[in-house]
Parts: structure tokens; C-alpha cells; sequence
């Protein structure tokens, strides 16, 4: 019992990887935002600089700019930097062409982003550069010195930059450190003084690794929105914390900023080592996407930028009551059901039975949930006292949930009592049965006591194989009912095209109904032994 | 009834949907079969929509009709598409409250007979199609599987393991919500790229079955290539439980197809009997928007699901014990461990 559950449990990894690689090919659907922008959009962009930024977020923050699967060269801070540097000092030394002063300028643009985090990577090698490319790089460099608060120098004096940063960086490599920063940052979450907000700006991006890690662990506000604020200006973002923002607020915010960091993480930080190793395969669409799902980071919903574990939160138990309720409701009438249809086989009962019950597995399950909806909106209804439907939507009632649980049982009920009654009638054929009238055993313990019991196995275990189809109906009568689960969810997001719910649902619901499949294949196993040794027997000791 | 009767009725009552969707533009159309206008002879211009009747209809060319004209008007008189404007009464209006509209119309003043008649193509079309694609996928997997063993036994076993927790509706959803331009094409393959797992899973087991059999050994003793035995052997004897599969999965697609469009998440070029439901989801009163269609999916559905069961009887007498089914509509009993 327990080897099979374990063996079981070790043939859900893969199945786990399967099903991930799946939703990820159904991620690669989503349109690529620079493939999706017309001509006219195309050309504006070829002016507008901004334009060409927002492509570029929204393109990384879909990790559109990673390899899918094995990335040979992951980047990171250190190879981005020394890459800039070679280009820029390749545009100093080389002839001016078009192209050359393009990338110059690429490369000047990316160094400014990287800031104070590149700086480990940038400073010391000036010395072993040309003259003048060194000044070509202290000038690229000027932004950085801005946004730390450096004034009084003129920056775009080659000579006189390089000479800042040469001093700058004699003066302050001990700040460059992870201690040191760390201790920076912490000293600020405790009080904000001018001199401690400098000791971050002088560091600039170095220290946003720090800060966004505090930030996720603030729960004062005005803590939070200072650090914040700071993150912001050294980021280049704008990431405020509204004026008596709630806690919804808070959580989004916080939610905001560890997104930026996770996909912005390796413009900041050098991967080193066993790191550098692993990021072959996390530095690409697949791994970058499996991470933020591991680190129970789901993203933001890009509809209403609700993180979407709170919108999961909110969403799922009322999906999962109505399925699960839905899947109780039909085994209790569809048990009993089936054993008077097998008990009275042939007769007038067991024919009315088994019309009713077919009509009701060929209906589709959305009719029967609008003439539902309509029954309880009907002036009968509304006379009985049952609350009609919320013409707003905004709250639904115990009654609704009633009706939805009742729509969404039929077809399952219907389904589970055809197999119940030809699962007993299979039993009733057994030798053991007719040794059992034989003995003079009344015909309704032989049925109850006897068949029953081995009948019911193969239909119980059909709860699994059901689970996907339930949640597929859950959806549509969710929508009928106005209940506010995970499918009213998903339709509003395929209004706004919010990919990021869309794929985690998907992702969310195929796990649970493996796991459900897994748990009644094992109970399977533990009632029947002869099920139990085929499954052993069996690759994957699954039920097929 | 019997059981036979029962699988004839099923059968009779698919062709027949199955015909109605062909002859859709002869059955409901706002242009005649033929007529005899203005001096010109039209032959089937239903069919042919001519340039020179753009703008008339039935009651309009026979308003019209001098002497010598004459026309050929279809059962129904008007088209899917376009509303009649009926002057001052409301336009949704029950069966035969307004003369020439035998189910009624709908909120926009078409015709629900001739919609219903029109939009079966849609239902039926997506449901064969999509047979078409995870038959053959499952058959050419399931058979693979089977006949070769070993890694690629392993390697489908696990990905039929792997789909078959996903929803079918919802990931098909998904994928609608999420490609470029969403079209019947995406939703076809959705739908054939995950729902083969059952065919595979039928035929792997046959090609096992019929594989160990004595005149598929023989036939490879006698130095048959394997890929012969295969084709020649093996594949005849799977077909039957593999129609049979399909049946049932062709119900399945048309179900979900029609949800799907119920939901408004199906392909957004196609009218269908899903979209015909949602649209009468704003008028609580008309029962006719929402009974027709309604019964339209479930005859459909309802002898796919007969002539499936039929099907499987037919197949394996042994099931069949006598008296106890007869008349009995037993659902495909799960083979347990198999």
C-alpha cells in the first residue's frame, strides 16, 4: 500500500514536468509584443525613445528576450557591463560609422541603467584603457554620478570625469560590498537621515537587491513608501505608495517591486560559481518561468495588477466548493440510483431510470444551469422566498450556490449512475454472488452487503478521471450564476488578455486534478489488490 | 424498446442533422431556389447569392413578380443573417407569432429556424474536424506505442499521463484567449492535440491484443515487414473500437465547442448554437431562444452518445448479456487495471 502510494507519488515528477512544459507551450501563444505592433506603431517607435522602452519591459517581462530552453550565454551584471565598456571603447577607437555610434550609444544608455551595480565591474579596468576611451566611458558614466547626488563636476569633460571616478572609486570600494550595503539598508529601515539616504544613493543600483528585499519585509507604511521612494530613484521607476493606502496597497506594492526584481535581478547582480552553472537552464523563458511559480511568486495580473496568488486566494474556494460539493452531491444520488436500477433491471423503473439519466448525460451542462437560473428568477421563486439573482452581481447567495452545485451535478450524477448500475450488474454475474443466494442470503443484503461493495470501487475511483470535466463545468455554471470563482475570473481575463492568470490557472487546475487522480488511483490500490498489482506491475503504476 | 430500434432512431436522427446542415440554404434562405424576375431566369440563387438580387428577397421578388414571373421559395423564407424589420411589434417574437417564422425570432429580428438550420454547420463541422485530428493523432501514437514498445510506449504513456488532468474546455479556452487571432483553426487543434489520449490508449491496446495473435505471429514468421503487419493486420481489427471512441468523442467536442461559444470564447467568426444561448441569456422570457438550440446540441449529442454505445455492443456480443440489457443504455464500463 504504502510502496504503491510512494511509487505513485515518485511517477507524479515527471508527469508534474509534463504537465509544466504544456502550460509553458501554451504561454508561448501569447503574441510577442514586438511582433503584435503594426507598421505605424513600428515607425513611431523609430522617433520616440520611450515607446522602445515600454516594448522592451513588457517583452522582459514575459522573459521574451531569454533563450526557451538552454541559454549557452546567461547575462548578468558583470557581462553586460565589460560588454558595454568594450563597445564603448570600441566607438572611441574605431571609425565612425553609423553603426559603431548606434551601439556607442546602446551601450552608454545600458551602462547608465546599470549604475552603481556595475560599477565593481566598470572602475577598475578604466586604468587599463586608452585615454580616450576611458573618458568615452567616464562620460557614459555622468548619469550614474547624477543620480547620486555628485554636482560641482563637469561630466562631460572626458578629463575630468575620469579623474571623478578614478578618485571615486580610491574613496569608496569598501562601500561596493554586500555587508556594507546590507548594513546601509538596514540602517535606513530603522530611521531615515540625509546622511543615510546617501549612503545609499552613493551606491546606487548596488543596493537594490537590498532594498527590495526590505521592502518585501516592511509592514510600516511610511517605512515602506521611503524605501520606496529610494528604490524608485536609484531603479528609475515610479513605484508610489498612495496617500492611506490599504493593505491591499501595501501587498500590491510589495508585489510590484519583488516582480521588477525577479525578472531585473541580473542587471544588478554577478552570477558566480554554481550559480553561474545553473543559469544555463534558469537564465531561459522556461526556467525564469518555473522559478517565479516555485518562489510562489505568480506574477501580477495584468488587468487590474492584483497579485495573482491573492486573486487565487480569493477565487479558488469557491471553484473548488463547487466542485467538490458538486462531485459529493452526484455520488449520493447516483449510488443509490444505480443500485435500484440494477436491483429492479429490466423493469419499468429501471427504464424510466435510465432515460432520465441518459437525456440528463447528453445535456449540455450550461442549458441546464441557465433553466436553472431562470427557475430561480422566475416570479414562483421569488414568491417561495428564494432570493432572486443579484441584477449587480456583486454578492450571491447560499440559494445560488444551491442551484450552481445542482447544475453542475447533473451530468456528473447521471454519468457516475449509468457506470454504478452496469458496474453491479457485472458484479451480480460473480460466482460469489450466486454462492451467496444459494446459502439463502435475502436478495437485498446479496445486493447491499456483497455486490455493493466490490461494485462501488470502480466508480468511486472514477472521481478523478471526473475532476478536470467538473472544473471545465464549474466554469460555465459560474458564469450563469455570477458566482465570483476562479472562471468568472478567467472570463474577465480573457477580456483584458491577461495572460499571466490565465496561464497560472491552467497551471493551478491540472495540478490539482493530477493530484486528485493520483489519490483515488491510490485508493484504488488500497481497496482492490488485484488493482494494486497491476498498477505495481505496471511503468508509472498508474491506472490507465 | 429495444436496444436496436433505440440505435436506429440515433442513427436516423444524426443523418438527419447531418443532411439539414447541408441543405441548410435550401431549407432557410431570403433568396428563392429558383425564379423568374426581370426578364432574367435565376437557377438556385440561394446558393449562388447573383449580383443582380443583391437587396431582394423572397416576398420582396414576389411582390414584385409581373406577368410570366415566377418563383421557387424555400420552406422558410429568410436567411440567418439578416433581420426582418417588423414594423411597430416587437422583434423577439414566439413560434408562428408572425407568419413565415415557424421557431420565432430573435432579438435582432432573424429568423431562429433558419440560424439553428445555419449554425449546425458550425457545431457538426468543429465535431468531425476535430475527430479527424486526435483519431489520427491517437492512432498514429497509440499504434506506435504499442506496436514498437519499449521508449516510445514510454514516452506516450507519460504523455497521455500528462494530459489527461488538463480541463479540455479551459485549456482550450486559454488558448483562444491568449493566440493572435483566434479562429475555428485554433480551436479545432486545441481540441485534436489534447483530447487523442483515449484513442491512443484504445488503440495501443488493441495493437497489443491483435500483435500477440496467432495469425499476426504467423505473419511475421513468415518474414512480413513489420510496418505490413501493421497496416495489413493490426489496423483493420483496431479501427472498430476506435470509431467507436470517437463517437463518443465527437459528443464530447460538440459540447465543449458549444460552451466555448456559450462562454464567448470561441472562435468569434462562427455563429453557433452556443452563441445562439448566450445571446438569449438577455432576454429571460423568450423560451424559444433558449429550448431550440438547446435541443438542437442535445439530439446531436444524444445520438452520438447511442450510436457509440450501439456501436461498442456491436463490437463485443459478450457484454451483451441478453436479457438483462435490453433496453438498458449502459455506459462503457472503465476497465479497471487495463
Amino acid at each position: 500500500m504504502l510502496r504503491l502510494a510512494l511509487r505513485r507519488l515518485l511517477w507524479a515528477i515527471p508527469t508534474l514536468v509534463g504537465i509544466s512544459l504544456v502550460v509553458f507551450f501554451v504561454t508561448t501563444l501569447i503574441p510577442d509584443p514586438a511582433a503584435s505592433l503594426l507598421s505605424s506603431q513600428l515607425a513611431a517607435i523609430g522617433t520616440d525613445k520611450s515607446a522602445e522602452d515600454i516594448l522592451t519591459a513588457r517583452r522582459r517581462a514575459h522573459f521574451l528576450d531569454l533563450p526557451r530552453f538552454v541559454n549557452p550565454h546567461p547575462e548578468d551584471v558583470r557581462s553586460r557591463a565589460e560588454g558595454d565598456v568594450q563597445r564603448l571603447a570600441d566607438g572611441a577607437s574605431l571609425p565612425a560609422s553609423a553603426a559603431t555610434v548606434a551601439s556607442a550609444d546602446a551601450a552608454a544608455s545600458e551602462l547608465a541603467r546599470l549604475g552603481g551595480a556595475a560599477l565593481p565591474y566598470v572602475l577598475p579596468e578604466l586604468d587599463k584603457l586608452k585615454p580616450g576611451q576611458r573618458g568615452k566611458v567616464a562620460v557614459a558614466l555622468a548619469p550614474v554620478a547624477e543620480r547620486m547626488g555628485f554636482t560641482g563636476v563637469r561630466f562631460d569633460d572626458p578629463e575630468e570625469a575620469s579623474r571623478f571616478w578614478g578618485r571615486f572609486w580610491e574613496d569608496r570600494a569598501v562601500d561596493f560590498t554586500g555587508p556594507a550595503v546590507h548594513r546601509a539598508v538596514h540602517r535606513i529601515t530603522q530611521d531615515q537621515t540625509v546622511l543615510r539616504v546617501r549612503d545609499i544613493l552613493e551606491v546606487d543600483t548596488f543596493a537594490l537587491g537590498d532594498l527590495v528585499a526590505a521592502i518585501a519585509e516592511t509592514k510600516d507604511r511610511q517605512t515602506l513608501s521611503r524605501l520606496s521612494d529610494l528604490a524608485s530613484r536609484v531603479a528609475g521607476r515610479h513605484v508610489v505608495l498612495p496617500e492611506g493606502a490599504g493593505d491591499a496597497a501595501v501587498r500590491r506594492l510589495q508585489g510590484d517591486w519583488q516582480e521588477w526584481w525577479f525578472v531585473h535581478r541580473e542587471d544588478y547582480v554577478a552570477l558566480d560559481g554554481g550559480e553561474r552553472i545553473a543559469a544555463r537552464f534558469t537564465e531561459t523563458r522556461y526556467g525564469r518561468w518555473i522559478l517565479r511559480g516555485v518562489g510562489g511568486r505568480l506574477g501580477v495580473s495584468s488587468r487590474d495588477g492584483e497579485p495573482i496568488l491573492d486573486k487565487l486566494e480569493r477565487r479558488a474556494p469557491i471553484t473548488f466548493a463547487l466542485t467538490g460539493l458538486s462531485l459529493l452531491l452526484s455520488y449520493a444520488i447516483a449510488i443509490p440510483f444505480g443500485v435500484l436500477a440494477a436491483a429492479r433491471r429490466g423493469q419499468a423503473v429501471d427504464l424510466v431510470l435510465a432515460a432520465i439519466l441518459f437525456a440528463l448525460y447528453s445535456l449540455p451542462t450550461f442549458w441546464v444551469a441557465e433553466l436553472l437560473s431562470h427557475t430561480l428568477a422566475s416570479p414562483i421563486a421569488r414568491g417561495a422566498g428564494l432570493v432572486p439573482l443579484d441584477p449587480n452581481h456583486a454578492v450571491y447567495t447560499r440559494t445560488t450556490f444551491i442551484f450552481a452545485v445542482a447544475a453542475l451535478s447533473t451530468g456528473s450524477m447521471a454519468l457516475l449512475s449509468r457506470y454504478e448500475r452496469a458496474s453491479l450488474l457485472d458484479v451480480l454475474r460473480q460466482d460469489y454472488i450466486r454462492t451467496a443466494r444459494a446459502k439463502g442470503v435475502r436478495g437485498s443484503r446479496v445486493l447491499i452487503v456483497h455486490a455493493l461493495r466490490n461494485a462501488l470501487m470502480p466508480v468511486v475511483t472514477l472521481a478523478g478521471l471526473q475532476l478536470p470535466t467538473s472544473f471545465g463545468g464549474a466554469f460555465v455554471v459560474e458564469e450563469v450564476f455570477r458566482l465570483p470563482g476562479m472562471g468568472f475570473e478567467t472570463l474577465r481575463a480573457v477580456e483584458a488578455h491577461d495572460a499571466s492568470w490565465l496561464t497560472i490557472m491552467l497551471l493551478v487546475l491540472s495540478v490539482v486534478a493530477m493530484v486528485g487522480l493520483i489519490a483515488t488511483d491510490v485508493a484504488a490500490g488500497a481497496l482492490d489488490p488485484r488493482v494494486r498489482d497491476i498498477m505495481l506491475a505496471r511503468a508509472g503504476g498508474a491506472r490507465s | 424498446m429495444k436496444r436496436g430500434q433505440l440505435a436506429r432512431i440515433a442513427h436516423i436522427a444524426l443523418s438527419f442533422t447531418v443532411l439539414v446542415a447541408l441543405l441548410a440554404d435550401f431549407l432557410a434562405s431570403d433568396l428563392p431556389l429558383a425564379c423568374h424576375t426581370h426578364g432574367q431566369t435565376y437557377l438556385f440563387p440561394n446558393l449562388t447569392h447573383p449580383v443582380t438580387l443583391d437587396g431582394e428577397d423572397c416576398a420582396r421578388i414576389r411582390a414584385e413578380a409581373g406577368p410570366g414571373d415566377w418563383s421557387v421559395d424555400p420552406p422558410v423564407r429568410f436567411g440567418p443573417r439578416v433581420g426582418t424589420s417588423l414594423n411597430g411589434s416587437p422583434r423577439v417574437a414566439p413560434p408562428w407569432a408572425v407568419a413565415g417564422h415557424p421557431l420565432g425570432t430573435d432579438q435582432e429580428g432573424r429568423d431562429v429556424f433558419a440560424r439553428l438550420v445555419h449554425v449546425s454547420r458550425t457545431s457538426l463541422g468543429i465535431g468531425f474536424l476535430a475527430a479527424l485530428v486526435f483519431v489520427g493523432l491517437g492512432a498514429v501514437l497509440g499504434g506506435l506505442a504499442g506496436f514498437y514498445g519499449g521508449v516510445i510506449d514510454a514516452l506516450v504513456g507519460r504523455l497521455i499521463e500528462t494530459l489527461t488532468p488538463f480541463p479540455t474546455l479551459i485549456l482550450v479556452l486559454v488558448v483562444q484567449a491568449l493566440v493572435l487571432h483566434p479562429s475555428i483553426e485554433t480551436m479545432l487543434l486545441a481540441i485534436g492535440l489534447t483530447r487523442w489520449t483515449e484513442v491512443a490508449r484504445v488503440v495501443r491496446a488493441e495493437v497489443l491484443l491483435v500483435a500477440s495473435q496467432d495469425y499476426a505471429l504467423a505473419a511475421r514468421a513468415l518474414g512480413v515487414r513489420p510496418l505490413r503487419v501493421l497496416v495489413r493486420h493490426i489496423a483493420p481489427n483496431a479501427a472498430a473500437p476506435v470509431l467507436v471512441t470517437a463517437a463518443f468523442g465527437i459528443a464530447q467536442v460538440v459540447l465543449i465547442e458549444s460552451s466555448l461559444e456559450f462562454l464567448r470564447v470561441g472562435a468569434p467568426s462562427s455563429a453557433s448554437w452556443g452563441e445562439m444561448l448566450s445571446e438569449a441569456r438577455g432576454h429571460p422570457g423568450a423560451y424559444w431562444l433558449l429550448l431550440f438550440p438547446g435541443l438542437a446540441i442535445f439530439v446531436v449529442v444524444a445520438a452520438l452518445n447511442l450510436i457509440g454505445e450501439a456501436w461498442r455492443d456491436a463490437l463485443d456480443p459478450g457484454l451483451a448479456h441478453a436479457a438483462e440489457r435490453i433496453a438498458s443504455l449502459d455506459p462503457p464500463v472503465p476497465r479497471v487495471g487495463d
